[in-house]
Formats: structure tokens, sequence, C-alpha cells
């Protein structure tokens, strides 16, 4: 019941942040990419780019300063250990420049994200082929707060490619704190033509 | 002949695979898969010396093929250094090799019969919370777990595994208490005297003994073994190791912890205290400690038992606050140094490992075969999967070889 109200939490934040965003008519966009746990347990991610506020610190700069809300769900794995989900949604300060006509950004976030884990604890092996008939797992749930640093720019007018990382401690009730690292590598895709 | 060739020239003698299964009586086409497909031209007898993983696996093979064999083993038990204790906890231990360094198909291929009805229970062992105890301080380091995976045997053992999958086959064929004195190949077969007076003849035989008896020259070749061999030999390091097991009321420690640091754990010097029944479904708490490497000596010099169970719980305490004699409830030693017959732990190839390994494996006049923990030409060494499939190619060159 707790992991269902958080991620209906972080759904519904992320629902509402996109509501607020189309009212703005702002470029918002969809994410995929390559996700993983410290670079070596591979999986995918989903997610998306909601601007909540635009423009937030007027400048004399060329740069500008926005509040993006960032839902996201992703899947990674080491084969022959665990397969594990997260559900996630953050909030970060992005700052966009312009240069050669494409734009660029970099923020800091944080999040929030439930992580369901199954660990593979054992197999059973048939000694005629070498199969594996059945495995045991261990399955867990973990809240896993984070920050996040992310950096990208945009291809064309709808293209582009950001770089991620993120770092936070994965909760559990009957466990210790063990710090995760999470890094990403993908392209977003604008819902609407951006500069 | 290395082993691109060898390859090469097993590939061109599989053409004549069909005619294989018309030479043996009771040899099926189901035992072809270890091996592979080839004509088998040796009818004659095999010695083997050593009753280890691969002198039991070189002995299984042979009685696959129909080939005659004895097994002439020094102690009193098959293993050598696969050995396991039944008593000491719910569970049962691997006083020797304990892992499982490679995909578990391994152990399919070493009992090499797609008859055999019957599945084993292995966990993964990738340790969850990890330590490293470093100048007076422990560190937690659980993100090494990422970075190390392996396999052990849930409620068995290696020993089992050869026990109930191996040694049934061969079990008639194997002569304890037989410490090899002598092998003689200068006549037209082999001549093998052990130090209880027996005398064996035999066309092939197969030394699977560890490189520390070659090394030390506790079996006299006649002739001697050649000089590139001994060079070879000398090369090889094969440092002390001892396993500690010992039980406690409650658990108190991590399930790894590494003594030292990263510069030891990347040297082949590991010292680390495991929790022995991780994953293994039991209620008991039994820390051991596995130390291989110059840094085993501390204990294996120490002359005695109760020396090393002593110094072993200092440092229990030292790191854990005392909770090592607070909850201690018993222990077993394993001195691997102190056994007459291993003298040491593993194998350690340092630089030119291809080249020790292809010089050691080429036969004595066609008649002396080497296989062995240290020489598997995969590069598999120190294990025990290496140990048994190092004798894979071997017997099927003497099969293969009139």
């Amino acid at each position: 019941m707790k992991q269902l109200t958080l991620i209906s939490l972080i759904l519904g934040l992320g629902l509402h942040a996109g509501l607020f965003a189309q009212s703005n008519s702002l470029q918002n966009t969809l994410t995929a990419g390559y996700f993983s746990q410290l670079g070596i347990e591979p999986g995918v991610s989903l997610g998306a780019d909601i601007y909540v506020s635009t423009d937030l610190f007027s400048s004399s700069t060329s740069a500008q300063h926005h509040l993006v809300f960032q839902p996201q769900l992703a899947a990674f794995t080491n084969p022959e250990n665990f397969q594990s989900a997260l559900v996630r949604g953050g909030i970060a300060l992005r700052r966009t420049t312009e240069r050669k006509g494409r734009l660029r950004f970099r923020q800091l976030g944080v999040g929030l994200g439930y992580m369901f884990h199954s660990e593979i604890t054992g197999l059973r092996v048939n000694l005629a082929d070498g199969s594996i008939t059945s495995k045991e797992r261990d399955n867990r749930q973990y809240v896993v707060p984070t920050i996040n640093a992310s950096m990208g720019r945009m291809l064309n007018d709808r293209l582009g490619y950001y770089l991620s990382a993120s770092y936070g401690p994965k909760l559990h009730a009957e466990r210790k704190p063990d710090g995760a690292v999470f890094l990403e590598l993908g392209l977003s895709y604008s819902l609407s033509p951006s500069k | 002949m290395d082993r691109k060739t060898f390859l090469r020239q097993a590939a061109a003698l599989g053409l004549g695979a069909g005619f294989f299964t018309t030479l043996l009586s009771g040899c099926s086409k189901e035992y072809l898969t270890t091996l592979g497909d080839f004509d088998v031209n040796f009818d004659g007898k095999v010695l083997i010396i050593g009753a280890g993983a691969a002198g039991l696996t070189a002995g299984h093979l042979l009685r696959q093929y129909g080939v005659d064999f004895e097994i002439l083993e020094a102690s009193g038990n098959f293993g050598g250094r696969v050995k396991e204790i039944s008593d000491f906890a719910e569970f049962p231990i691997d006083l020797g090799a304990e892992w499982i360094h490679t995909d578990p198909a391994v152990l399919s291929r070493l009992i090499n019969d797609p008859q055999v009805n019957a599945d084993v229970d292995l966990i993964t062992y990738q340790p969850e919370t990890i330590s490293l105890w470093k100048d007076g301080e422990l560190k937690r380091r659980n993100i090494f777990s990422h970075f190390y995976s392996e396999y052990k045997f849930k409620r068995t053992t290696w020993y089992s595994f050869f026990a109930d999958y191996i040694v049934p086959n061969i079990a008639d064929n194997i002569r304890y208490n037989s410490p090899v004195e002598t092998i003689d190949y200068s006549g037209t077969g082999v001549t093998v005297r052990t130090n209880n007076g027996y005398v064996y003849t035999a066309d092939k035989v197969l030394v699977t003994v560890p490189v520390s008896i070659l090394q030390k020259g506790l079996i006299d070749f006649i002739p001697g073994l050649p000089t590139n061999k001994t060079d070879a030999l000398d090369r090889i390091d094969f440092p002390d190791g001892i396993k500690v097991f010992i039980s406690f009321a409650e658990r108190f420690y991590p399930d790894l912890t590494y003594i030292g640091g990263l510069g030891d754990i990347v040297s082949g010097d590991d010292k680390i205290f495991y929790d022995a029944a991780f994953r293994k479904d039991s209620p008991d708490h039994v820390l051991a400690l596995f130390n291989v490497g110059e840094s085993a000596a501390e204990y294996t010099s120490l002359g005695s038992d109760e020396a090393i169970i002593n110094r072993v719980m200092e440092q229990l305490d030292e790191i854990f606050d005392g909770k090592a004699s607070q909850h201690y409830q018993n222990h077993v030693i394993q001195n691997w140094s102190a056994e007459p017959y291993i003298q040491g732990s593993y194998s350690h190839h340092g630089s030119g490992m291809d080249d020790i390994i292809s010089t050691l494996l080429e036969p004595l006049d066609g008649k002396v075969f080497f296989s062995g923990e240290a020489l598997n030409e995969e590069g598999n060494t120190s294990t025990v999967h290496g140990a048994g499939e190092s004798s894979f190619p071997v017997v099927k060159r003497m099969l293969q070889e009139v």
C-alpha cells in the first residue's frame, strides 16, 4: 500500500506539473535513453521534461533559468544477479543557453523514486545439460531520494541529447542505506519545435 | 602443439567420428559432448597420479570411453584440495575449493553424461555488505558488490559433487594411501613405484598432482624432467593457504570483509573474512577466513591450530570490537600448507602463463602426460572446474595417440 501511495504521489505530481506546463505552451520533451547503475548494469529509461516555470531570474545575459519536472520510468539489470525497475519524479533547475542557434542546458535537481528490486539468490542447474531450471528470488522495494546533474543540447528543432548522473541512498526498512549511482545517456524529443 | 593447432587437428579428426562408436562397446554417442568427436586409437592402460579434481575427471572420462585405468592417490581420501566437513554446521562446508568461478553449466560438462537425472541448487554469490579493514578502520564498501559475482553450492559442496556424480563410477579404480615415489618411463611402457612398495605398470601415465609436489621433486622421474619443464615449474608461484571456519552465537560481521586495500586484492594476496552461511538458508552463523598468498604464512607458520585460532580471534576482536570472543562457539582449521601431499594453496602464474602451461603440458616421450589446476590451457587456472577441464584435452590426446 505504501508503495502504491508513493508511486501515485510521484505520477500525480507529474500530471499536475504537466497540466501546468501545457497552460504555458512550453517546449516539453519526451526522453528515452540508456540507463544504468554505475554505468555497468544496463537498462533503459523513458521520461519527460516538463517545464513548470520559465525564465525564473530575469537577467541581461543570454542564459535563462527554468524549473523542470521530470517523471521517469527506468529498468536495469545485471542478468545473472538482479532486475530492477525505478519510478522516479524530480524537480530541476535548468539553465539554458543558445549557441550556434541551438539550445543547450545544464541542470541540477532532486528527485524521489520508488525502486523494485528482484535479486536472484539461487539457481537450480540441470546436471545433464547445464540448463538453469529455476531461479530463486528475493524481491525488495526501496525508496530512493536522489540528487541529479544533467546536461544536454538540441541537435535540431526537435531532437536533442542529454547526459545525466544521479546519486542517492537506497532506503529500505530492514537494511542499512546503500548508495546508488545512476548514469544516463539519451535522446530528447520536443513536442513542439524549438529554436 | 599450441592450442589453435590442437583444435584444428581435433576438428579434422572429427570428420571420422562416425567410425568412433564402432570402436568401443559401451561407449555411447552421448559421451561425445565434452570431448567432441574424435577417433580413439589407444587400447592400453593408463595410470593416473592423484585423485583430485583433475585426476577424478580424467578417470571419469576414461571410464566413459571404456579405457583401462587406475588412480593412485597418496592420501586416504579423494578430492585433493576439494574437501568437506559435514558436521561442523547445519550445512556442509567446503574446507578447500568452495566457489564456482564460472558459468554453472560447467558442472554438466564435468559429468559429461546427458543421461544423469539430477539437479543441483546453487547460490549466486554476490555479497551485499562488503567492508575493507585497513589502517585499523573498518570501512563500508558495498559498491564492490556491483563488480563481483560468482556461484557456490547451496546445501552441497564441491566435494559432494565429485562424491555423488564422479567417484561412484570410478571408485573401484582408486588406490588410496599410495604416494608415488618414482615414475620410470625409460622403457617401452611406464613403471610407477609407490612408497609402500607397490609397483604399477601402464602404457601411459597422467600426472595430476599439485605443482608444489613437482617443484619440490617429491616424485622422481626416470629419466629426469627436462630442463624446460623444471624451469617452467619454477616460474609458478604456489603460496601458502589456509581456511578457518568459526561458528558464532550471533552474527556481527558483513557478508565479506577484505583485509587490506585494493592493491592487495589485485595482487592476488587474498585475505578475506566471509559469511560462510551466506544464502545457505541456515540458522547457523559461520564466519570463515580465507587466506592465500604471502600473508597466509602469518598463520601457517604458527605451528599449531591453537596458535592459529588465537591469532585469528585476536584479529576478529580488533576488527569487530571484541564481539568475536563474546559470541565464539567453535572452530575448524584447514591448513593447506601443512597437508603433506598439497603443501600450499593453488598456482599463481606470472607473466608468460601460456608458455609455462604449454611447456608443462607437453608429454614425456608420448607416455607421461600432465594436467591439473595449474595447467588449464584455456587460462582457467587456480579453479576446480579448471582442474577438471584441464584433463579434457589431455585425455583426448592420450586416446587419439596409439
